[in-house]
């Protein structure tokens, strides 16, 4: 069973920019609101892993399982009979560079781990999304990067 | 060095308001000199010409009972038609996208309760006094909150209150968590009723004008002729009972009584001597402008009209969260006008003008499919960075900023009468509002300058305006 979502945004920004943000964890925390620590290993590869901690919950370990540098990326946290994965990709279209991030779940309780965890972080992935971009363009332009007040949660 | 002219009256901004000022104040008989700070006239009227499409980048849209500004505008012979409202309306909301026809969109059951708040707010809004917020019953406990906390307090569900996020972005610039209830009721009880502030066909959206609303601006300046200086702002007021000297940085002029039809906000940036009572400085602080942003984009046609469309659509996902078919009328141009603002809007501005065009463009797409991504014209105007105006598209007090302050919004001091959208007793922050509001100082104006000549023929003592 598998339950997804997904957020695009169309940019001007480049796919290096796009793709140092994705494989650097600094950035990664300027670009995720929920967010308090991300720890990546410098020479990334399909297997590595890295933790994240999410504010007011503990660390957790993530897996990468896919990179293709400047088009996608993916990493995986496993949980009790079911996979949170978060692939991101992104494609050159006639209108701009497409970025898409997305929380996908597998596995038995794919379902109610949707309900639990997933919803949550679909709600946040606009905002990601946005940072992403937006601090990628900033980084082109040399300028600091966006931070989740100036940048855009839709409603309260 | 020679003497300042003398004039009637000086209006201090050159936007609807103190035209309409400055227009009837000379058909009452009274001499004239406008002084704008921009290098237009107009404020918060403006336009420009995109794809050789005509579009209104500030205030464009007139309704049932704007009588006023239909009236300025015949008279100075701009014309109107009707805004497109046929087909179905589109909205995207949760990750969804749904057809739907009226104001009110398809959001399954919390449309219950989105029809619950709407009518408690429409009761609440009739018991506030229009002109006179601070006379409100419980009128400090309603300025006490913003819009948001009152709805959170109403238990109003999560869709109610993102949908009232977007009412409060349009109409004041900013999200429900920073307007003031008190300002938010009283501003609806001005404009007869949430339906008639937000409704296309008759609501405020219903009709807009054929030459744009800026050339309604702009042909009453030219029947102003010279009286109008551009380019001019005001920089400091003398002031004593019997007049003032309004300084510019090219030289002043002395008048029996000014008009400032400024925005309350951009009354701070000139100096007044002797000051304003403090509580001046107050409000101008916290009555601030909104900000809100418009998109065009101009196509080859109107192609989401085949689809059966009436290009107005709603958005949780922004940047662009309204839109409207703003297509020029009798031609075959489609323009499709996007209304970006709140927090998002803010983020938005921030970023390169490529940028902005493919997010705006890529909301729109949202709405009507792909074709929207390839327009052959895009412009958009950010009114949260215009220096003059103070942003839009009118003041968004917030929470507590009604009751201490309203009263000083159009209380003359000495010679010095205020206009603006924000001091008009119907339709404030609306064109409308903007007429009336100028149209009442006129006659304020005539009224003052005949009771002071009055009373200067009865005490022989009196001398004339101040040097
Ligand atoms: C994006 C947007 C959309 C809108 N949509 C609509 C709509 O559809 N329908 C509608 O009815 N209304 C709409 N409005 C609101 C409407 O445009 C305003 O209510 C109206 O134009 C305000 O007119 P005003 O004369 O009161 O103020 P302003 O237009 O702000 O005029 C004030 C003038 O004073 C000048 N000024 C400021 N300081 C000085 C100084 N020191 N010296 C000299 N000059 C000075 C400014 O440059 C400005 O020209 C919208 C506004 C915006 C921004």
């Amino acid at each position: 069973m598998t339950w997804r979502r997904e957020h695009t945004e169309l940019t001007t920004a480049s796919r290096d920019a796009v793709w140092r943000r994705w494989t650097t964890a600094s950035a990664w925390v300027e670009d995720d609101p929920s967010l308090a620590a991300a720890e990546l290993p410098s020479d990334l590869r399909v297997g590595s892993r890295g933790t994240v901690k999410n504010h007011g919950t503990p660390r957790q370990t993530i897996t990468f399982t896919r990179l293709v540098p400047g088009r996608a990326m993916e990493f995986v946290i496993n949980l009790p009979l079911a996979r949170l994965s978060f692939p991101h990709s992104m494609t050159e279209t006639e209108h701009g560079l497409q970025v898409t991030h997305a929380v996908e779940l597998r596995g038995l309780l794919a379902p109610l781990f949707g309900v639990l965890v997933g919803n949550g972080i679909a709600r946040g992935l606009p905002e990601v999304v946005r940072l992403v971009v937006t601090n990628a363009l900033a980084e082109r332009a040399g300028s600091a990067p966006a931070t989740a007040e100036q940048g855009d949660r839709a409603g309260s | 060095m020679s003497t300042p002219p003398l004039v009637d009256v000086v209006v201090v901004g050159a936007g609807l308001s103190g035209l309409t000022a400055a227009r009837r104040a000379t058909q009452l008989g009274l001499t004239t000199r406008v002084y704008e700070a921009a290098d237009r006239v107009g404020g918060r009227v403006w336009s420009t010409t995109v794809a050789g499409v005509h579009v209104d980048l500030g205030g464009t849209f007139v309704g049932p009972g704007q009588d006023r500004i239909v009236a300025l505008a015949a008279e100075v012979g701009v014309s109107l038609y009707d805004t497109y409202d046929t087909g179905a309306n589109v909205v995207r909301w949760r990750s969804q996208v749904k057809r739907y026809r009226g104001t009110v969109p398809p959001l399954g059951a919390a449309l219950l309760d989105v029809a619950r708040i709407q009518a408690t707010i429409e009761r609440a809004a009739r018991q506030v006094p229009c002109g006179r917020p601070q006379d409100a019953p419980g009128a400090a406990a309603l300025d006490a909150q913003t819009l948001g906390g009152w709805l959170r307090q109403q238990h109003a569900s999560r869709t109610a209150r993102d949908l009232f996020d977007l009412v409060s972005r349009t109409t004041w610039g900013c999200d429900a968590d920073h307007v003031s209830l008190l300002h938010v009721l009283h501003y609806i009880h001005l404009c007869g009723g949430l339906s008639s502030m937000l409704d296309t066909a008759g609501g405020a959206q219903e009709s807009h004008f054929v030459q744009g609303s800026h050339e309604v601006a702009v042909r009453v300046a030219e029947q102003l002729g010279d009286a109008v200086r551009t380019d001019e702002p005001v920089t400091r007021i003398d002031w004593d009972d019997d007049g003032a000297l309004v300084h510019t940085d090219r030289g002043s002029c002395r008048a029996r009584r000014v008009v400032l039809a400024v925005a309350p906000t951009m009354r701070r940036k000139i100096r007044f001597n002797p000051e304003l009572p403090a509580a001046h400085e107050q409000m101008a602080q916290r009555w601030p402008g909104g900000v809100l942003s418009k998109a065009y984009a101009v196509y080859e046609t109107p192609f989401w009209r085949e689809q059966g469309l009436s290009g107005q659509g709603l958005s949780d996902r922004g940047p662009v969260f309204i839109t409207f078919d703003a297509s020029p009328h009798q031609s075959r141009e489609g323009v499709l006008l996007g209304f970006v603002g709140g927090p998002q809007g803010r983020a938005w501005d921030e970023l390169p003008e490529a940028e902005r065009r493919v997010r705006a463009l890529a909301s729109f797409a949202d709405l009507y499919g792909p074709k929207a991504l390839e327009p052959i014209g895009y412009i958009d105007q950010k009114w949260g960075a215009d220096p003059w105006t103070g942003g839009g598209p009118c003041a968004a007090p917030s929470a507590g900023a009604v009751v201490p302050y309203y009263s000083h919004l159009a209380t003359p001091v000495g010679p010095l009468h205020w206009a603006g959208t924000e001091t008009a007793d119907r339709w404030s922050g609306f064109m409308d509002g903007a007429v009336r509001a100028g149209e009442r100082a006129a006659v304020e104006v005539l009224r003052s300058i005949s009771t002071q000549a009055d009373s200067t023929q009865a005490d022989p003592t009196t001398e004339g305006a101040p040097a």
